[in-house]
């Protein structure tokens, strides 16, 4: 198994939207709850690292969540400095959680210190009833250079799909990143093949 | 429900004065630390029961002596990191969320990974 001194890249990644849309359950989440959900001891989760393969090289995420701190609305800047990716969650089934992405959108673009940074739209809860049609989110997604998937967090669907195809897209983004490494390492670059796998397949 | 009393037993936890085996999550899959990457500290310490029960007016906790002391955040293969709560801030597993296996000092920003709250993998 691969040790730390391989990682490739220590990668900021941010989630963002309006509250109820269960961004903390896309927090990546792999395994089931195993959990009574009645146990009383539940604190909120702030960050998260982990540990992605993607294309045979490990990239450490620290993954942020808005949660909490959107109380107060505004968020720090400090939030979202150094982002390299950031993914944008609404809920299928709130139409008003669709309607707010355009302000958090320009709250990203007017914080994020990498201009560059990779955005992902995800239209969250397709198990319920949808009021947003797939067709909008994707319509939205490309009008403003994001790329797309629908997810249930519930039945893991897309959730880790998500992950790794805005990971993918980051490190193919030249100089949106560092090597943790100092020395070179080879990455599979896809060139047109890459670009045109921006949109998630599962 | 696993609690700190059941975690697997290792003659030797520590091999150079850190974690000699991997560590992971006692309750699912998930790596939290590979081996020699914490530091082994014996401090007396209390930290809340994993399992609390219903309606309990006060936070069960069990005092822990061995921890796993670990300077930067990025060393961790996978692992949660709850809100301020006393001061301090909960570490949990990154996939299940089952915790707390440690704490985080927020003015020094080290982290304690609880020995026996997590499972040590050879």
């Amino acid at each position: 198994m691969a040790s730390s001194d391989e990682i490739l890249t220590t990668l900021k990644i941010l989630i963002i939207g309006q509250s109820g849309v269960g961004k903390s359950s896309l927090l990546l989440r792999f395994t089931d709850d195993i959990f009574d959900p009645d146990q009383p001891a539940t604190i909120g989760v702030d960050f998260k690292v982990k540990t992605l393969s993607i294309d045979g090289n490990l990239v450490k995420l620290a993954i942020w969540d808005t949660a909490g701190q959107e109380r107060f609305r505004t968020l720090t800047p400090s939030y979202y400095r150094g982002a390299q990716g950031a993914i944008l969650v609404y809920d299928v089934s709130s139409r008003a959680s669709f309607e707010r992405l355009e302000p958090w959108l320009q709250e990203l673009n007017t914080y994020a210190t990498k201009s560059n940074i990779v955005k992902m739209l995800v239209g969250n809860k397709i198990d319920k009833d949808r009021v947003v049609t797939r067709e909008e989110g994707l319509q939205f997604a490309r009008r403003h250079s994001m790329l797309f998937i629908e997810a249930s967090a519930k039945s893991k669907e897309g959730v880790q799909c998500a992950f790794e195809e805005l990971v993918q897209k980051v490190i193919q983004t030249p100089g949106l990143w560092e090597s943790d490494n100092r020395q070179g390492f080879s990455l599979q670059r896809g060139g047109e093949e890459a670009a045109s796998e921006s949109w998630c397949s599962c | 429900m696993a609690t700190s009393s059941e975690a697997v037993e290792v003659k030797d936890p520590v091999q150079d004065g850190k974690n000699k085996y991997t560590l992971t999550c006692t309750l699912c899959p998930s790596k939290i630390l590979i081996p020699l990457s914490g530091e082994y500290v014996k401090e007396d310490r209390q930290l809340p029961k994993m399992s609390q029960k219903k309606n309990s007016p006060e936070v069960e906790t069990d005092t822990i002596q061995e921890w796993f002391l670990v300077d930067n955040m990025f060393t961790f293969e996978n692992v949660g990191v709850s809100y301020v709560v006393d001061n301090m801030k909960f570490l949990t597993c990154a996939d299940c969320e089952s915790g707390p296996i440690g704490w985080m000092d927020i003015t020094s920003q080290k982290s304690y990974v609880a020995l026996p709250r997590v499972r040590q993998t050879s």
